[in-house]
């Protein structure tokens, strides 16, 4: 007969040397994760906080971006976490939230907004987490022309608690308008009470109307983030629309018209007499009765 | 309409072969009809591991699916011209053939795009072909050509079979069953061989017939345009559309040939089948012969002169005899002359020696189809960047090779059951022969 305690121990051997090597698996594959890069920035205007992160690994050669990976983003409001939404990484790596700065999920969360974004990890990558700050700030562009030079005012101002605006000081403000591949710099500015101006260059080839789109941005503030500005305004050139003559080619979308009228002409003529010769077998089922 | 006693006998003579299954059917059904189950599960195999489990890979992307199509198309001809050139010059000796004729081009019409879709990898977006199909593709063009000729072949079929199926419906031998009968009402149309109905048929038959030699010649073109259109060595060349219509017509007086000689050898019809036949089309065969062989002299001597690099580089290759050259001295040199002299030496002149004949013009054309399209995918005009064997070389797989055979079983197949619906000896037309000769005004 056996003894019980060494058939307790045998047993518990079993039951344990199994769980001991899935631990030791684990243990080496949570070794042999990968550590993800993860940046996180926001960019503001008056109606949103647009919050990007981007989640990628780095190969030793080159960045490969991870896909369809949950980042979430919360704000920190004191103590409390508070989630916002979660987003899978697009086929770059990108997770892009747009939180409305009216929305009720920021109320209460005091002057400076705290967003966190989290991605959990997952069997490749090991777990990380970005923290971006902003101050919400309020910047409109107006259009002056002032001794018939044409003028681009931007105008920014954070809120006090009481609800009174408060300028903007001592921060630069860049001016742009996106052509087909950057945007182009047309000036740099100064904001002194709130106000920036820069003189607008008159020669820019706008659309047929002559709108531009004009950009003004303050770039990676320490308690701004980004600022973005937009607005359309007619002072560019008039540009006409090209018409381009639509052209018909073997390599063209459209055949060449003599191969169209060829085909429409060869299968008409084969499908007509096909036609006819339904309408023939018709008449000889009718010829039955006579 | 009135079955007059020589209709009756006629149909006595054929009825037994329609409604009865010999042994031998038996044994020839199971043979053929496990070969397309074993077609069935190679097509398996490739949908569910895909286009890797044949020889296709980046630089041959067509293999013998291709060569297939190609030669079913191409077989396709004996019932679109010799019938229909036959019947518009109204001569007698057609007659017996000309079922024959026009079922093989049905069947073979119809089985040779089969081919197209097993070498299509993504047959999902089939449709795109017709939502965004450019008129400028010669693949458009194939598409269109080979659908309307289909259509023109099954009328030409359908409505010179019209006046059998009537005489089948009137007919009072017992041995046609209730569903058969059913059959014959239906697709007799309610012809009676009333002089007016009489009328409209020929005139029917005439129209298709005309249209039906043109739309062939077009749909053989349009198929070497796909080659020919493109700039690679051994395709782009001014004279693929004629050389191809030679070709199939060739390969497809072949196949008649061969079908008449199952049919005359199996059926005992010799009384209908006759030496004459053989001979006649024997002699279409050697003048066929002597045009694709002047057909493919000019084609490579044209290339071999011009001593283009890559032209030189697939032409050496295909006399090369560790490459191609076996193929090519068959498919050029023995597939052409040894018909001719079969055909021209009278003591060879035979039944069976122009049925040998056949037998190696149709196996010469399929594998002058498979020298068409290997050779050339196998020379690129950039070097190739894969160096495994098995994409710098074509070979064919077994899975290729069962669909290739099921395909010709299927061919087998349909014809049989084709034979057992209609007489594979038109009853209306020998009957009409027969008055007519009665007739001392005809």
């Amino acid at each position: 007969m056996s003894n019980p305690i060494a058939t307790i121990i045998a047993f518990m051997v079993l039951i344990l040397v199994p769980g001991l090597t899935d631990l030791a698996v684990f243990a080496s594959q949570d070794e042999s994760k990968i550590y993800p890069d993860f940046s996180f920035s926001c960019t503001q205007n008056n109606q949103q906080f647009i919050l990007k992160t981007r989640l990628s690994y780095w190969t030793g050669e080159r960045d490969v971006p991870i896909s369809g990976s949950v980042i979430t983003c919360y704000l920190m409001a004191g103590e409390e976490s508070r989630q916002l939404e979660a987003v899978r990484t697009d086929m770059d790596g990108d997770a892009v939230f747009r939180i409305d700065k009216k929305s009720e999920r920021l109320e209460s969360a005091g002057d400076i907004y705290t967003f966190r974004a989290v991605f959990e990890g997952s069997r490749e990558f090991e777990m990380t987490e970005d923290i971006a700050a902003v101050k919400p700030l309020n910047m409109n562009l107006e259009f002056v022309e002032i001794d018939s030079i044409k003028t681009i005012m931007a105008e920014a101002f954070e809120t006090d608690p009481e609800g009174n605006p408060v300028p903007l000081e001592d921060t630069d403000v860049y001016f742009y308008v996106p052509r087909s591949f950057s945007l182009l710099p047309v000036g740099e500015e100064w904001f002194m009470g709130g106000t920036a101006q820069v003189d607008f260059p008159t020669s820019l080839p706008g659309d047929s109307a002559g709108n531009l789109t004009i950009v003004a941005r303050i770039q990676d503030h320490e308690l701004y983030g980004n600022v973005e500005a937009v607005a359309v305004k007619d002072w560019g050139l008039a540009v006409p629309r090209v018409i381009v003559e639509k052209r018909r080619g073997l390599g063209d979308t459209d055949a060449p018209l003599w191969m169209v009228y060829t085909l429409i002409v060869l299968l008409s003529i084969v499908w007509f007499h096909y036609l006819y010769v339904f309408y023939v077998m018709i008449k000889i089922k009718k010829l039955r009765r006579n | 309409m009135e079955n007059n006693s020589k209709v009756s006998a006629l149909l006595a003579r054929f009825a037994p072969q329609m409604t009865r299954t010999t042994r031998l059917e038996k044994v020839l059904v199971t043979i053929c009809g496990g070969t397309v189950l074993w077609g069935v599960y190679a097509l398996y195999i490739q949908a569910t591991k895909g286009h890797s489990v044949t020889g296709m890979r980046d630089n041959v992307v067509w293999g013998v699916y291709i060569v297939n199509f190609i030669f079913f198309i191409g077989i396709s001809y004996a019932g679109a011209l010799i019938s229909g050139i036959l019947y518009l010059l109204r001569v007698e000796w057609r007659k017996p053939i000309i079922r024959i004729a026009e079922i093989i081009t049905v069947i073979s019409t119809i089985l040779g795009p089969l081919y197209i879709l097993l070498c299509i990898g993504r047959l999902d977006r089939l449709h795109h072909l017709l939502l965004f199909g450019r008129i400028q593709s010669p693949i458009t063009w194939d598409v269109i050509a080979i659908t309307t000729y289909l259509i023109g072949s099954m009328i030409f079929l359908f409505l010179a079979t019209v006046p059998d199926f009537a005489i089948l419906r009137d007919s009072r031998n017992p041995m046609f069953g209730k569903w058969r009968r059913r059959f014959y009402r239906f697709f007799a149309i309610g012809y009676k061989d009333k002089e007016n109905q009489r009328r409209f048929l020929r005139q029917g038959i005439t129209i298709i017939s005309i249209i039906i030699i043109p739309l062939a010649v077009l749909v053989h073109s349009v198929l070497s345009w796909i080659f020919g259109m493109t700039l690679r060595p051994g395709w782009h060349s001014t004279i693929f559309a004629p050389y191809f219509v030679v070709a199939a017509v060739f390969s497809g007086t072949g196949v008649l040939i061969i079908a008449m000689w199952a049919f005359r050898k199996f059926y005992h019809l010799e009384e209908y089948l006759q030496e004459k036949h053989f001979r006649y089309l024997g002699i279409l065969l050697m003048v066929l012969g002597g045009l694709y062989g002047y057909f493919t002299f000019s084609e490579y001597l044209t290339g071999w002169y011009g001593s283009e690099k890559w032209e030189l580089h697939l032409i050496y290759k295909l006399f090369d005899r560790k490459e191609f050259g076996s193929m090519f001295v068959y498919a050029a040199f023995i597939g052409v002359l040894v018909p001719i002299l079969i055909v021209a030496i009278p003591k060879t002149r035979t039944i069976n020696g122009i049925t040998i004949a056949s037998v190696i013009v149709i196996t010469a054309m399929w594998v002058k189809r498979y020298i068409i399209i290997i050779p050339t995918l196998e020379t690129p005009l950039l070097p190739m960047q894969e160096s495994r064997m098995e994409y710098v070389s074509y070979s064919i797989t077994w899975v290729e090779w069962a669909l290739t055979f099921s395909g010709i079983a299927a061919f087998f197949l349909f014809f049989y059951f084709s034979s057992k619906f209609v007489p594979i000896i038109p009853v209306s037309e020998l009957a009409e022969s027969n008055a007519e000769d009665n007739n001392p005004e005809s």
